[in-house]
């Protein structure tokens, strides 16, 4: 008994070498300050002054009492619909497109179209600002090439353009991604289940109608979960861009919380923020990974 | 006999149409980036004229006056110093711990793990008010430092993750044979199990290279002097300082996305490998 234990000890304390460095970084770099980002949003704290004054919710009441805070949800939830819309259903499309039997150059195709994705989101805001500058931009030059100059517009200056103009720019990023998860959905298919529904004497409608569309209900959802957690954390495109401007009219949580915490130096609030929106995501992912467990055991 | 007649005509043009998409999507996809590449390359008395124009002459220039006057020479070896010990760093700890979650048996192994996993659920934004305060009292701000070690326990979650997905296909009998064989459970690790890896490993590594290359968030808060910047953060500050000399705007474009473009081109097979594991496992 003693043995069998001692020894039980001893394989559990040489796997401990095994997680401990992990494990301790996570806790130390990870864990430990989501509990003081919580802590901290029930204090009102400018960042440097050594007093910090305990006001309960008066931090969670003040942002939900705040239009901007709305505001930037609203935006934030604008994203979202618009992102599964446009680059989620576009990048199956275009993976669809990509795994027909006749396309040559596929590879050119994939390595191409996942491109923008992998460009530092400081370099694609500058690309953007620039292709949607008024006065020099290729948008607006094209526009007025085609006889379209009337449309020609200040697409980031503008507080009705922004977000669509933002959300341009964001789409450009995220449709090689969607095409690459359908691509992957794709061909985990092709080989085995189009087999069986050729020999079980399915015509290629049927096929698409059978085997294709139900598997590509799923990769959709997949697809549109991420795309839900990833426009819940957008910021590095809104902030190089706009920073939230013109008059908050493309602000977003991140850059809320970004400026109530960094410029305004109100960290409590900030915290706060940071809070809820990691409570909205955490839910989000939650669904997500049960989604796609059920995938993997699919 | 109609219907035969009208498939070839039919086929054809969803064949068009297809190459028509792809071919348009492409050009989507890659002209931005080329319109900057090459306005980096036009001479910068004529690019502010038309930003636009097929280029006539092209120069280096630019990209020279980038690398010294715009001090890209400094952001550039800093992102190099920031990504190195960043990315073995963390293919180090994630190996290590996602061996043991994959392959070893030991109490309380999928509790720790479930544990671990809770991270890939809360944005970075929750951490980094106490992430400041925590490096600034280890007098960190303004360093290299700050970009690397908080990584080690944020990035841990994802790549953890995907190790173990990978050491738990590799079979049993391995170990046990290994062990026969005279290893231990360190030497197994090392000699028997890390090589077969390797392509896990290097999906790992094109992405956190990726990450820390392209990273900007917490950088951003953390460092705000010359000297530390790396090239993402050194952009940003380029594109306020200099709004107005769009060919130097465009060269420091041009130097943080050539490198990443090289890398994605030569490792695609990886990088691909990588998104679908972490998506669709995850």
């Amino acid at each position: 008994m003693t043995v069998k234990r001692r020894r039980a000890i001893g394989k559990w304390c040489k796997a401990m070498l095994f997680v401990a460095p992990a494990l301790i970084c996570y806790i130390v770099f990870a864990i430990i300050p989501i509990i003081n980002t919580i802590e901290l949003s029930f204090y009102k704290w400018d960042g440097a002054s050594p007093i910090m004054e305990y006001v309960g919710l008066a931090n969670y009441k003040e942002i939900f009492a705040n239009p901007i805070f709305w505001k930037a949800l609203s935006h934030n939830l604008f994203w979202i619909t618009f992102t599964i819309m446009i680059p989620t259903i576009f990048g199956i499309i275009l993976a669809v497109m990509l795994s027909q039997r006749f396309v040559r150059f596929r590879l050119l195709f994939r390595v191409v179209f996942y491109m923008p994705a992998i460009v530092s989101m400081v370099a694609v805001s500058v690309i953007w600002n620039w292709i949607l500058n008024p006065e020099f931009g290729i948008l607006n030059r094209i526009l007025k090439t085609i006889g379209l100059g009337v449309f020609a517009a200040d697409w980031l200056g503008n507080e009705k353009t922004v977000m669509f103009a933002l959300l341009i720019a964001g789409s450009w990023v995220h449709y090689g991604f969607c095409m690459v998860i359908t691509l992957a959905a794709l061909s985990g298919v092709d080989a085995s289940y189009m087999e069986v529904a050729k020999l079980e004497g399915a015509n290629p409608v049927q096929t698409f109608v059978y085997v294709t569309m139900p598997l590509l209900k799923n990769t959709f959802t997949l697809l549109a979960l991420n795309s839900l957690i990833g426009s819940f954390k957008v910021f590095e495109i809104v902030y190089m861009m706009t920073k939230g401007g013109p008059y908050n009219s493309s602000e977003v949580i991140s850059t809320y919380m970004y400026r109530t915490a960094f410029t305004n130096s109100e960290f409590g609030l900030g915290s706060a923020i940071a809070t809820v929106l990691s409570v909205l995501i955490a839910i989000c992912s939650a669904i997500y990974m049960k989604v796609s467990e059920r995938e993997v055991d699919a | 006999m109609r219907s035969k007649s009208k498939k070839p005509i039919a086929v054809t043009v969803k064949k068009l149409l297809t190459y028509a998409v792809l071919i348009l999507t492409l050009l989507v996809s890659i002209m931005p980036l080329i319109w900057m590449w090459q306005a980096a390359l036009v001479p910068s008395n004529k690019l502010n004229v038309d930003p636009f124009a097929i280029p006539t002459s092209l120069t280096l220039d630019n990209i020279k006056r980038a690398w010294t006057t715009g001090k890209m020479n400094v952001y550039m070896i800093n992102s190099i110093l920031v990504a190195i010990p960043r990315v073995l760093g963390v293919l180090l700890l994630s190996s290590l711990a996602g061996y043991a979650f994959g392959k070893l048996k030991f109490k309380g192994r999928d509790k720790i793990f479930s544990f671990m996993m809770f991270g890939m659920m809360i944005p970075i934004q929750a951490m980094v008010i106490p992430l400041y305060y925590n490096l600034q009292q280890m007098g960190l701000i303004n360093t290299r430092l700050a970009m690397v070690i908080p990584y080690f326990g944020l990035s841990m979650p994802f790549a953890v993750f995907m190790m173990r997905a990978f050491f738990r296909d590799l079979p049993d009998a391995l170990i046990e044979s290994a062990t026969i064989d005279g290893c231990n459970e360190f030497t197994t690790f090392l000699y028997i199990m890390a090589p077969l890896i390797k392509p896990a490993l290097s999906a790992l590594l094109v992405f956190e290279f990726m990450w820390s290359w392209n990273d900007m968030f917490l950088p951003m808060l953390v460092v705000y002097n010359d000297t530390s910047r790396t090239l993402p953060l050194g952009l940003m500050f380029f594109f306020g300082k200099y709004t107005a000399d769009h060919s130097l705007i465009a060269a420091g474009v041009t130097i943080c996305t050539l490198p990443i473009v090289i890398v994605y081109t030569l490792f695609q097979k990886n990088f691909i490998e990588g998104v679908t594991a972490g998506a669709v496992k995850g």
